[in-house]
């Protein structure tokens, strides 16, 4: 008895400990580590033909802001196709792509799904089949994101590299006065991006392809099975394919887009059960494939693939170490005090993909945003309800054969109102 | 009762107390405005120039009638204090401008500068401008052609309409543009410069395709395929005068030898050397340096993590296929020419001066 509780436990206190380093190590590179950005000044260059994908369900608010992004971009656009892909909503928002399509043919080719598989992996497979063929790259962006005029190139510069299959910028909310909940998720973005995904540009690790933002080399993309549409998250699964394959993926921190966050807490909880059940499925496709390491990848791009792989996995653990601390104690079985203290630390430090304190804080400190910093305290709430968000998804999944999945569009609530002000924009 | 209460209150206060800044922000937030990140300053190296521009046009604009053309000492709409040389090219020198001129000069007519000035503000000319040896500028912005002599310093910012000649041993900070070409005089330091030609001396042309098509490249049997690139583990060594029809990724150092033509793009996790007129017709990327040899030719971006060296006539770039060089540390020998930007944070130097 006394082992069978042990020994789960130390091999959650090691796993908490593993994600603690590595918290740490990423800080402190981005602290003090050379910072990679090697394409970001390509800002001249025969640039290639590109296909903009923008998947949307239901997105009326907000898909006129971002269609008028796209058109008012520094990209040739001669060589610059915007594939809107209506996937049967219910809205307004198939007339407003149309609309689009008649004001300016040529450069706006929407798509409208009305069968087949719903969701946004669904959505780019079929997008990417039926369009885009001329483009060599693919890029992706949500309907709620507000893309800069000189975002396109930059996120097209990086496939000069013949070596890279996809590239993924740095996402930043628009709406932080909303609510303490937009400033927590402000917060964590900051973390996640400025500090997680640069060190592991910096160490040239797998920054992952995020979905939106971002893009992918369309011979890579063939090359490894086109867009899969039994996925919640296409991104963190095209990202693994392209690894396997020898593709690497980079990110550009001042590739910089708006997006709209969660503005209230279901919207909230339902996001992150969303990325929790996806990224389990790739954790559990591609695991054995990454620990098998294929030519070309380095032994410690598998290490940093696995540890990314298994942060949604990281919560259900940590509840775990605490039900088996709890159990322990009031069997009487004692435990050493510094094992104990190692799990209460990794229980504040070490929350995966969520970015842990030390990194929003460092990532604020590099963002130059000091006074916002002053929330730090509150984030222990929004890491509480993502602990619990994870852990019920996971649970689950795991009671639904978490390979099968389910298609739908889980799309997060939109809150952005008609006219209202955009930074960068008059009127 | 009252003791258990007091302490219930103090263990309270004490714990709420490294939260009072949390709480504070949360009820008068001070830093809630989404971060000025996006589209900050856009890489475009005229950027300053045309902004500065802009600001001119708005505050002439809006100065009265009479004092919108001729000669003109006074200050604009927002007070920032104007020399106007329209007709005497010598107002300037009649103004006192000996030593450093604290105001915003805008020149009208065709002026060739003594040379030792130190302009404190902004130079704005309309017609062409020749400096004088050992000048310093803020900026400047020249819609014609603009010559800045030898040893001149430049701190933010120059931009000209016309053809951008710069003297040697001339130091360039900042962003320098010109919408015709840049030509560089030996020995100068520079940062960021975007023109349509920019060389060292006289420009180069891309060389003419070959008169006959070189021999393909067998690539070695453990060269693997991917996408439509070749990836190759350790060093590897483009023999001379052959034809490589693929891109190629390089997990070592990479050499690409005498008259070698490439007719993708290659990377290498190492090194890169192209041998004299070797060419690669798509882009070259490195984890390190860049070595490019004499009357060698790139057809893209030239991207090094560490340095780019470009010999005696490099090209990258064309004419009609403008691109980028990018890297920490350029160099630069006479004759190198580069169609589009270069772009060196920790500086570029052109040999020589």
């Amino acid at each position: 008895m006394r082992l069978a509780l042990l020994i789960p436990l130390y091999v959650v206190v090691a796993v908490m400990v593993t994600y603690t380093i590595r918290h740490y190590f990423f800080t402190l590179n981005r602290l003090f580590g050379r910072h990679r950005q090697p394409y970001v000044d390509i800002g001249t260059a025969a640039w290639p033909r590109v296909a903009v994908f923008v998947p949307c369900h239901d997105e009326q608010k907000v898909i006129g802001h971002m269609l008028d992004a796209l058109l008012a971009a520094d990209y040739p656009a001669d060589r610059l196709a915007i594939v809107p892909i209506d996937d049967r909503s219910t809205d307004a928002t198939g007339k407003i792509v149309d609309d689009y399509a008649l004001r300016f043919p040529g450069r706006i080719t929407p798509l409208h799904r009305t069968g087949g598989r719903p969701g946004k992996a669904a959505a780019l497979k079929h997008g990417s089949e039926q369009a885009g063929a001329d483009a060599g790259i693919h890029l992706v962006f949500d309907a709620d994101y507000l893309p800069g005029r000189g975002l396109i190139k930059q996120l097209v510069a990086p496939f000069f590299d013949p070596e890279v299959g996809a590239v993924m910028g740095r996402v930043v909310p628009i709406n932080v006065s909303r609510s303490l909940l937009t400033r927590l998720l402000d917060l964590e973005r900051t973390g996640g991006y400025q500090v997680d995904q640069q060190a592991r540009m910096n160490l040239r690790l797998i920054p992952q392809y995020g979905g939106t933002v971002g893009g992918v080399r369309r011979e890579a993309l063939l090359g490894v099975g086109g867009w899969r549409d039994d996925t919640l998250a296409e991104d963190t699964d095209i990202t693994f394919r392209l690894v396997l394959a020898g593709w690497e993926v980079v990110y550009q921190n001042r590739s910089e887009c708006y997006e709209e966050v969660p503005e209230n807490w279901p919207s909230r909880i339902a996001q992150i059960k969303r990325w929790a059940r996806g990224h389990n499925q790739s954790l559990a496709r591609y695991w054995w494939p990454l620990l098998k390491r294929p030519p070309f990848v380095r032994r410690r791009t598998v290490v940093d693939g696995l540890l990314l792989l298994g942060v949604f996995a990281v919560g259900p653990l940590l509840l775990l170490g605490w039900a088996l601390a709890m159990a322990l104690y009031y069997l009487g079985i004692q435990i050493s005090a510094g094992l104990l203290a190692i799990l209460a630390v990794a229980m504040y430090s070490t929350l995966g993909n969520f970015a842990a304190f030390f990194e929003v804080a460092a990532g604020a400190r590099l963002d130059g945003s000091r006074a916002r910093l002053r929330l730090l305290p509150f984030l222990i709430v929004g890491f509480l309800v993502s602990i619990v968000s994870v852990s019920t998804a996971t649970l689950a999944q795991l009671a639904n054969f978490w390979r099968r999945g389910d298609h739908r569009w889980e799309k997060t609530e939109r809150h952005r109102g008609p006219g209202e002000p955009l930074p960068g924009r008059s009127g | 009762m009252l003791p258990f209460l007091g302490l219930l209150a103090l263990a309270t206060a004490w714990f709420l107390l490294p939260l009072v800044p949390a709480l504070r922000e949360l009820a008068r937030p001070t830093d809630i405005a989404p971060l000025k990140v996006v589209d900050r300053s856009s890489g475009y190296v005229a950027y300053f120039a045309r902004n500065f521009r802009r600001y001119l046009e708005k505050q002439t604009a809006a100065l009265p009638q009479e004092q919108q053309v001729g000669d003109f000492f006074g200050r604009l709409p927002d007070g920032t204090q104007l020399v106007r040389v329209h007709k005497a090219a010598d107002a300037l020198e009649r103004e006192g401008a000996h030593g450093a001129e604290n105001r915003l000069v805008v020149v009208d007519t065709p002026l060739t500068l003594k040379g030792g000035e130190t302009f404190l503000m902004e130079v704005y000319a309309r017609s062409p401008l020749t400096g004088g040896p050992d000048a310093v500028y803020r900026a400047v912005y020249a819609e014609q052609e603009l010559v800045l002599g030898e040893g001149s310093t430049v701190l933010r910012w120059a931009h000209a309409g016309g053809r951008l000649s710069v003297g040697p041993r001339s130091v360039l900070r900042g962003r320098i543009s010109s919408d015709a070409g840049v030509m560089l005089g030996g020995g100068t330091v520079f940062e960021r410069i975007g023109a349509p030609v920019i060389s060292v001396g006289e420009p180069s042309e891309p060389p003419p395709a070959p008169p006959a098509e070189p021999r393909a490249l067998k690539l070695p049997p453990e060269a693997k395929r991917v996408g439509s690139h070749f990836r190759i583990d350790g060093d590897f060594d483009v023999p001379e005068g052959v034809r490589v029809t693929t891109s190629l990724v390089v997990a070592g150092r990479l050499r690409i030898g005498l008259g070698a033509i490439v007719l993708g793009s290659v990377k290498a996790h190492r090194a890169v050397q192209l041998a004299g007129e070797a060419q690669v017709r798509g882009a070259v990327v490195t984890r390190t340096r860049l070595v490019v040899g004499a009357g060698a030719w790139i057809g893209g971006p030239a991207i090094a993590e560490e340095r780019v060296s470009l010999g005696r006539g490099a090209v990258v770039g064309g004419p009609d296929l403008p691109a980028t060089v990018s890297a920490p540390e350029v160099e630069l020998a006479g004759g190198a020419t580069v169609y589009g930007q270069i772009i060196a944070p920790n500086g570029a130097r052109t040999a020589g001066g």
